[in-house]
């Protein structure tokens, strides 16, 4: 029911933007794969990286780790990291919690998250 | 990848006498050589399906080797963290003290301590370490150490998660980050003043009324916020704890676990079981607890560390 699943859309109008739709239960085990997405994604030059959390049911503490080692990542590139639509009230309070929400840029649209995607002055 | 010798035969040999004598080698342990295909043919075709089964071998053995070198990592350094929870529960005259610690995996990410800070003010930690296994277990004896030596310099439990955040930063790793509730204890008013750097909030169960107020002073996780953009200052909450009041502290490992459905279990539950329990002590509370949490998740297997600290005010 809560199998991980990770969709990429690379946005036709901005070559240096990624969104990842994430559905599931993103725990110690899933980081994973989703990792590996992030690697690739960042050696194709999309360095601003937009997640949406739509359908994301669970996030472990490993999983917000890993969020918080490709923000650092992508900022050293000139990119950013940002969420979108996080739905489950799970997900939005255990990032509320660490205090996330004063790290990152949280969008209720993808679209908008894609569009204000780009390099902090 | 090591370069390989050629098994040494002379030329005379019979190629199957020769080939019998490698294997015999190779089952003694010796995979350092590889067999030279010198046959003709079936024979040969022979010779090299050896050297192919001898090289799985030899890749086997080496990973097997790596895993025994983890394996022994793993053990010192869950030796090392076992030293690190407290050996013992604090002694505090009318008050109750118990604590749950359940790590999931060989070595765990959470961990509580009690600090002796004066005979006076006893104080109490619990935190979450992201970044399991051997240098999530180091982190946590860095964090664990700095909080001990914060917490001897002052009362002001904010002031120590300030003060932790701002001498751990400069040496983390990006994707570590921690998760701290402090909580100071004074041992003659029971006065609970607490900090909390991205933690769960505290349980606190009114006796009298028998009702739960959470209690969430405001702060980031240490580690979160490296560049200096955002404030450290770790927001401070003062209560009373008046006879027959519960204290929980607690780990996300606890309210996270799931059934079946994918469900979580929830904080909610944790304040229905302390009202179900009001009146009672704290090992009643923690055997509801525990025993809830087993048939909620039933036979799934722990996901994350589970730790807490529950306190009951007797007298």
């Amino acid at each position: 029911m809560n199998e991980f699943n990770v969709e990429v859309h690379l946005p036709a109008t901005r070559p240096d933007v990624a969104v990842i739709r994430l559905s599931g239960s993103l725990d110690a085990v899933s980081i994973t794969e989703l990792e590996k997405t992030f690697q690739e994604l960042i050696q194709d030059k999309r360095r601003h990286l937009v997640v949406n959390c739509q359908k994301l049911r669970f996030v472990s503490s490993s999983g917000m780790g890993l969020f918080l080692g490709l923000l650092g990542e992508v900022e050293k590139q000139g990119g950013s990291l940002s969420f979108a639509q996080i739905a489950e009230p799970e997900v939005h309070d255990a990032m509320s919690l660490l205090g996330f929400f004063d790290v990152f840029p949280v969008y209720d649209q993808e679209i908008e998250a894609v569009q204000k995607s780009q390099h902090k002055a | 990848m090591k370069a390989m010798k050629l098994w040494g035969h002379k030329t005379n040999e019979s190629p199957l006498k020769k080939i019998v004598e490698f294997v015999n080698a190779a089952q003694q342990g010796d995979f350092s050589v590889t067999l030279p295909v010198t046959s003709p043919g079936e024979l040969g075709d022979l010779e090299r399906a050896i050297n192919r089964l001898v090289g799985e071998l030899r890749d086997n053995r080496d990973r097997w080797e790596e895993q025994k070198a983890i394996q022994k990592e793993l053990k010192i350094s869950r030796v090392i963290q076992s030293t690190l929870l407290p050996s013992t529960l604090p002694d505090v005259p009318g008050v109750e003290i118990l604590s749950l610690y359940r790590p999931a995996k060989q070595i765990g990410g959470d961990y509580y301590d009690f600090i002796e800070i004066d005979p006076n003010h006893l104080g109490i930690v619990i935190a979450d370490v992201a970044g399991k296994s051997v240098s999530g277990a180091m982190l946590m004896t860095i964090i664990r150490n700095t909080i001990r030596s914060q917490a001897m310099l002052t009362l002001s439990p904010g002031e120590v998660l300030e003060r932790t955040q701002r001498l751990l930063l400069p040496t983390m790793m990006s994707q570590f980050f921690v998760s701290v509730f402090y909580a100071v204890l004074d041992r003659r008013t029971k006065y609970m003043t607490c900090a909390n750097a991205g933690h769960p909030p505290l349980l606190l169960l009114h006796a009298a009324e028998n009702h739960c107020e959470w209690i969430k002073p405001g702060g980031m996780a240490i580690g979160l916020c490296r560049n200096g953009s955002k404030p450290l200052v770790k927001e401070e909450k003062e209560f009373p704890m008046m006879i027959g009041d519960l204290v929980f502290l607690y780990t996300d490992g606890i309210t996270d676990v799931a059934n079946r459905e994918g469900r979580s279990f929830g904080r909610e539950k944790l304040s229905e079981i302390a009202v179900g329990t009001a009146g009672r002590g704290a090992k009643e509370f923690l055997s509801a607890l525990e025993s809830q949490l087993a048939s909620f998740s039933g036979d799934l297997s722990q996901g994350d560390d589970m730790t807490a600290v529950v306190l009951r005010r007797n007298l």
